[in-house]
């Protein structure tokens, strides 16, 4: 015995800390990753036996002290969620994955499930096996084809080799999955909608309560976890809590797959720790920025954006902090937009975006949304703003925000009001005299 | 548990939504989606209210704000107004609506802007002016102006869904009500939203609405994008008579109201009434009643010495009568009503009969049995197995398979408040799961037929003789469903009824005793139930209205068999019909809409009529007809009005109808008459429903041939009308 | 003529997915649509009637779910039906550029088709392609990525002629062997990532 315990090592909240390896992203672009003989001979289908070794309370226990919070957006912590399955009712369970990935400025899981979807399969089982799940859907976003056609032909691989099906490796554990392929509705995200599109219906969110793990999927209890959840739970499972753990902030552990698109020198997907600053992500991995920026939008275009300053970029991305910062972490999903870039006609191109996916069962977003705010945008962008538009936009917010069925139309909001926060001169400038500050430029060209 | 509503305290039982919290407390928040039988949607969004509620400290004793005696519970608020019809009231919680909160009134002023975005605003021209939900809330709650400076959205203004409902798809503000109507209610997936988000609108891919109960979306929508085509354009709301009364098309005696304009009976809507239609009505009670301001006889006609019919008065009449039966002996003379006459008029010619000394007495139709409910259709909807033996419930009694239909989705009968029937009952759910496995259907392929989890296509007659004895799996099936259920009830139809005689009663009562089910046995006319208790039957020698040929002379209250008496032919009716043609003199009718009276329905609920205001000239009930047929007889009248035949009830049946109220009320009659019948193929669609100066209603006359969407059985010409 | 008639083990196999019972049955209604729009291109009124008898529903529902979703057509598109991501990341990308471009040399507008039937577009929403902006979908194939200027030409010259080029699916960021993280091209990147750590043990070794 000692007298002092150890000191505990100091949390990795850089990538670039020694101690630091992708995991979740590790195999990613490598020949052949999305085969069955790969992933096992990089340790795969390692991680389920230990979750059937320690059964499936420990799973849960396991996943709660890793301390994982869902990737999808919201952050609310995994095993907790778990936990609410009635774990004991003796009812068909399910679980799904939401990879209707469609928040704008989100891309990363598109690479997982094309290129480590045995990753993701794994992850379902342990998923599955907590919490007494015997099917599993995949739902992937109708676009993703090649995605969807990977983690078929992955499910097929799966199957032939015992790891779906009845009594999995010997464990007594029978497991079904399946894919099932959206069809272009951004609204799908969202957890009941998504239940609702899967049963063959208009993807309308749901009332909640009673909530999924309640009466979800076929009106029984149902947990949704994003890929990046599932493959996560996968890596703490292979490498134990207090690895994962060990990464990330007191309260938003482990790593993350960030995303960054915008003019950077290279964008596309880092698997950094949480507590990463903005700074390293753009400048570290990304290779910087290629003109002067203005704006990030720090999470999925959901996310307020932030002003282009150094306290922003020194901010670290975990979910406490981003959200002091005035935002939202949501997906990681980071966007930068250029200071020659017109504000008002970049959030435009959002603002239609919410427009086009409002599913139209609520009046704020049906009205507000889609049928007004999207044209009060386009009266601004196309030179016919008025002294009094900025004004309206922000009464009508107001009516808006907190007022809609569910988040589509807070989302939206999101651009609306921090780029009228930080950037009102862009604003004024087209309601007042009808020029916008920063007018349209060439773009497109040759990568 | 204890809610507080803008200061006042209610209580309220647990699961009490939030928008009938407030209701009770006598406040009011404004709502579109939400309706009393509809599952809460919480999509317009309009019934915004601020909540809180205290919290617990992990010791279980509240967190308390306040120094000592003056502490009280924290109440912990939503950091934003939620919508009351989705949310569920809890103990302690504090409810503020806009009479005491400024951000729900800016929340809801907010809102209303946003639905009357793309509102038309047409409501000069709009048949729902005046009695619009939309158009009331605007005024109350609304700012009064629209900042929307853009065009309104264009679409379809004038897009028949079906024959008799309209739609404006400018006006509709995306309720839901009509779609979840079709899905929860009649069960039909016939109407639904096409395109998402600004674009959304509500049409329907299978070539026009289903006749049954698509009119209910007409009276249910909070604008006036789905309206009634039979009433488009032929009044203002305010300019309505409105009447409320009970249908009597069929025996379940719905609830609705007359609206009646210049004495033209323009409307009907359906009325609330929670044990018998909750708040719905079959189609033909709704669309089939412009024969009621169209063609009608206004005065008695006469036969004159050339053979043709002529407007007489009513004591040219009687002297045309006294002197047609001269001679006649009065006991010979045919007394026939048609089933729907009320008790009042059916206790009044029974009198007359019995002053006569008649034999011929009938009403038509009837079963040849009377087999006495012991079911409601509360009973029906909260069962948990329903077996329909032979009976095709479109035709016969089509509210009845609404309820059928509301317990197979789990009979959850909506809550009522001190404010009537709940307006968000939190445990009916949108799709809800249903249970076919509890209902039986045994005879021929009907609407219900496709909603049963067990059905054995049978000959209707012996039906309920092979449900006592089951002879294949299917039926044994069924049995077990009965034998295992603890509130099952049995549905006779006319099929299972027709020809049936006491050895078939005593069948029956034999298996519900043993399989504890309840019974209700479809009567064959409206008020076959109520008449049945009153000696309407052919007395000893005497010939029912199926042998009318064969009576020496008659007096024929609103029948139409097609033909006259042996003699002296005597036709009381609404319309010139068949029979009236033949007659000798005929006496104009009432309706039943223009009826003061009580009938008994198929539950044996007494439920009363009232006279909407629709010209008739001259025309008579039957109990004033009979005043003035006793006076050519030259005997005394059985009753001289309403107050009469209402003694003469209560002195024959001992039951006092002028106490009966709106909702009516369960009775059984102590005596029942019976009599072999002729059988009778019910239909509900009728040739006299059938519109002279509309070409809309053609459609109708497809419904009366069966030509079009209603299943009708083919059936041989029958004597007698039935309306 | 029905579509599926034919097709029993593949319909069978659909329905094999979700549950035995009225609502899994429903279930069945997306895959269903989307073997017959890749098929046939799009979904007739026909074809609407024949899945919602296998769904157990109305047409009425199978229209109300088509239009619900932006992929599902119910008119012929053109034999490419090229649709461009139009949301912010692809539009800072210049997007807006290439679908003008499209619309110009196609000659064709959103719901039409091109004279000689091989084009049409439709403008998307985000596809979840934004490290590789700007990019459009072809069909229900695959992304084509980084679609600049002169990938474009490319790319239009090659359907002109009926050869459509195999999507791409590159991946802007990989791993290495040594666990960093190298653009596709192997070229190290970060500022500082020497000496990385061995991941630990895997702990599923101890059990």
């Amino acid at each position: 015995m000692t007298a002092t315990a150890p000191t505990p090592p100091k949390p990795i909240t850089s990538a670039k800390d020694p101690r630091f390896a992708p995991t979740l992203y590790a195999h990613v672009g490598q020949a052949e990753s999305w085969t069955l003989p790969y992933y096992r001979r990089n340790g795969g289908y390692e991680p389920v036996k230990r979750a059937f070794a320690m059964g499936p309370d420990a799973v849960i226990e396991e996943v709660k002290k890793s301390g994982l919070r869902g990737r999808g957006g919201a952050g609310f912590a995994t095993g907790l969620k778990w936990s609410f399955m009635p774990l004991k009712d003796g009812k068909p369970h399910y679980i799904i994955c939401n990879a209707d990935e469609s928040e704008p400025g989100s891309f990363k899981d598109r690479y997982l499930l094309s290129e480590d979807p045995h990753q993701l399969i794994e992850g379902m089982i342990i998923a599955g096996y907590a919490m007494r799940a015997s099917v599993g859907y995949i739902y992937i976003r109708g676009e993703y084809v090649h995605a969807a056609e990977r983690m078929w032909a992955a499910i097929h691989e799966a199957r032939e080799a015992g790891l779906l099906g009845q009594n999995i490796l010997g464990s007594g554990f029978d497991f079904q999955l399946y894919v099932h392929r959206g069809a272009g509705a951004y609204i799908c995200g969202e957890e009941t909608a998504l239940m609702n599109s899967l049963e063959g219906l208009r993807a309308n969110p749901r009332l909640k309560p009673p909530f999924p793990a309640a009466a979800g999927l076929y009106g029984l209890p149902t947990t949704i976890n994003n890929v990046e959840t599932f493959c996560a739970a996968t890596q703490i499972l292979r490498y134990g809590a207090d690895w994962h753990a060990g990464m990330g902030t007191e309260k938003s552990k482990g790593m993350k797959l960030f995303q960054i698109s915008g003019p950077v020198a290279r964008p596309g997907v880092y698997e950094l720790p949480l507590g990463t600053t903005f700074r390293e992500l753009i400048y570290d991995w990304a290779g910087g920025p290629l003109e002067e920026m203005k704006a990030i939008i720090p999470g999925g275009s959901s996310c307020p954006m932030l002003p282009w300053t150094d306290s922003i970029l020194d901010t670290p991305m975990d979910y406490e902090s981003v959200a002091a910062a005035g935002s939202m972490l949501g997906t990681g999903g980071v966007t930068l937009i250029p200071k020659a870039d017109c504000i008002v006609n970049a959030t435009w191109n959002l603002v239609r975006f919410y427009g086009h996916e409002s599913c139209g069962k609520c009046t704020p977003c049906r009205e507000g949304i889609s049928s007004w705010m999207t044209r009060m945008y386009q009266k601004l962008v196309t030179g016919r703003g008025q002294p009094g538009d900025v004004q309206l936009i922000l009464d009508m917010s107001d009516n808006i925000g907190g007022r809609s069925f569910c988040a589509l139309a807070d989302a939206c909001l999101g651009p609306v009001l921090s780029s009228i926060k930080h950037f009102r001169e862009e604003y004024d400038a087209l309601a007042g005299t009808q020029q916008p500050l920063y007018p349209a430029r060439k773009r497109w060209k040759d990568a | 548990m204890k809610v507080h509503v803008d200061g006042i305290e209610v209580e309220l039982p647990a699961g009490t939504s939030a928008i009938d919290a407030v209701f009770s407390a006598g406040g009011d928040v404004p709502y579109f989606c939400a309706h009393k039988y509809l599952s809460p949607l919480g999509a317009c969004r309009m019934c915004l209210v601020e909540s809180g509620s205290p919290r617990k400290n992990p010791d279980g004793s509240f967190v308390m704000e306040g120094e000592g005696d003056a502490a009280t519970p924290k109440i912990f608020w939503f950091p934003k107004p939620m919508a009351s019809c989705t949310m569920q009231a809890t103990e302690g919680m504090h409810i503020r609506t806009a009479k005491t909160s400024e951000v729900v009134a800016k929340a809801q002023a907010g809102m209303m802007e946003f639905t009357l975005l793309n509102h038309p605003l047409d409501c000069p021209t709009c048949d729902k002016g005046g009695a619009c939900e939309l158009q009331d809330r605007a005024f109350e709650y609304g700012y009064g102006a629209s900042r929307f400076g853009f065009d309104r959205r264009h679409a379809e203004k004038h897009y028949p869904l079906s024959d008799f409902v309209i739609l404006d798809q400018e006006r509709c503000i995306h309720c839901k009500r009509c779609v979840r109507y079709f899905e929860e209610v009649p069960g039909q997936e016939v109407l639904d939203f096409i395109e998402r988000g600004g674009h959304t609108f509500i049409d329907t891919e299978e070539g026009g609405l289903p006749t049954g109960f698509s009119g209910n979306i007409t009276d249910i929508c909070p604008v006036g994008a789905l309206l009634d085509n039979v009433a488009r354009f032929r009044g203002r709301n305010w300019e309505y008579d409105h009447t409320p009364t009970t249908c009597t098309l069929c025996p379940v005696g719905c609830s609705i109201t007359v609206d009646a304009r210049n004495g033209r009976l323009e409307r009907i809507v359906a009325g609330e009434n929670r044990d018998v239609n909750e708040a719905w009505i079959c189609d033909a009670g709704r669309f089939g009643h412009p024969f009621a301001s169209e063609e009608r006889l206004t005065t008695p006609l006469v036969r004159n010495e050339d053979g043709a019919l002529i407007p007489a008065t009513w004591d040219e009449a009687i002297t045309a009568i006294n002197r047609g039966l001269l001679g006649l002996p009065l006991a010979d003379l045919g007394l026939f009503v048609g089933a729907d006459a009320t008790l009042e008029e059916g206790a009044a010619l029974a009198a007359l009969a019995d002053a006569l000394n008649a034999r011929h007495v009938d009403h038509f139709p009837r079963h040849s049995v009377f087999i006495a409910p012991t079911a409601t259709l509360t009973d029906v909807a909260t069962a948990d197995a329903v077996v329909v033996l032979g009976a095709d419930l479109g035709e016969e009694a089509p509210v009845l398979e609404l309820r059928i239909l509301e317990m197979l989705r789990g009979g959850l009968l909506p809550a009522e408040f001190a404010h009537g029937t709940a307006i968000a009952d939190l445990r009916l759910v949108e799709r809800p799961a249903r249970r076919p496995e509890r209902l039986a259907v045994i005879g021929g392929e009907s609407r219900l037929w496709g909603h049963a989890g067990h059905r054995v296509s049978a000959n209707g007659e012996n039906a309920l003789t092979r449900l006592a004895h089951p002879d294949t799996d299917d039926l044994k099936a069924v049995r077990a469903l009965l034998d295992g259920a603890e509130r099952p009830v049995l549905i006779l139809g006319a099929d299972a009824l027709r020809g049936a005689s006491g050895s078939a009663a005593a069948l029956l009562a034999d298996l519900a005793s043993r399989t504890g089910a309840k019974v209700i046995a479809i009567p064959a006319g409206p008020n076959s139930n109520g008449l049945a208790a009153l000696n309407l039957v052919p007395r000893t020698g005497g010939l029912g209205v199926d042998r009318l040929g064969e009576v020496p002379a008659a007096f024929i209250s609103r029948l139409d068999p097609g033909m006259r008496a042996g003699g002296f032919t005597v036709v009381h009716d609404t319309h010139l019909t068949a029979t009236a043609q033949l007659a000798d003199v005929v006496l104009p009718a009432v309706t039943n809409y223009e009826k003061r009276g009580t009938v008994q329905n198929l539950e044996g609920r007494l439920l009363p009529l009232n006279p909407a205001a629709i010209q008739s000239g001259e025309a008579a009930d039957l109990i004033r007809t009979l005043t003035a047929l006793a006076e050519a007889l030259g005997v005394k009248a059985p009753a001289r009005g309403q107050r009469g035949a209402q003694t003469l009830l209560m002195g024959s049946v001992g039951v006092n109808t002028a106490t009966v109220q709106v909702g009516g009320a369960l009775h059984t009659f102590a005596r029942t008459f019976v009599a072999p019948a002729a059988p009778h193929t019910p239909k509900l669609w009728t040739e006299r429903m059938r519109s002279r100066d509309r070409d809309w209603v053609e459609r109708i006359h497809d419904l009366v041939e069966g030509g079009w969407t209603l299943p009708v059985a083919p059936a041989a010409p029958q004597p007698g009308g039935d309306d | 003529m029905s579509y599926f008639a034919e097709k029993q083990p593949l319909v069978a196999d659909i329905f094999s997915r979700y549950p035995d019972s009225p609502q899994g049955r429903r279930s069945a209604l997306m895959p269903l649509l989307r073997e017959v729009q890749d098929a046939e291109g799009f979904v007739s009124e026909s074809r609407m009637a024949e899945i919602a008898a296998l769904c157990g529903t109305t047409a009425t529902e199978v229209r109300s779910v088509i239009s619900f979703y932006s992929t599902y057509h119910t008119l012929p598109t053109g034999k490419y039906h090229l649709q461009v991501c139009s949301t912010l990341m692809c539009a800072l990308a210049g997007s807006d550029e290439l679908w003008d471009h499209l619309v110009e040399t196609l000659d064709v507008q959103p719901g039409e088709v091109s004279a000689d039937g091989r084009f049409s577009v439709q403008k998307v929403e985000c596809l979840g392609s934004c490290g590789t902006a700007p990019m459009m979908q072809i069909n229900d194939d695959g992304y084509y990525e980084n679609v600049g200027p002169s990938k474009c030409a490319r790319i239009l010259q090659s359907l002109r002629q009926d050869l459509q080029p195999l999507p791409d699916n590159p991946v802007p960021v990989t791993v290495g062997a040594d666990g960093r993280q190298v653009l596709a091209t192997g070229q190290a990147i970060g500022s500082s990532v020497t000496g990385l750590h061995r991941l630990p043990e895997q702990a599923g070794g101890e059990a």
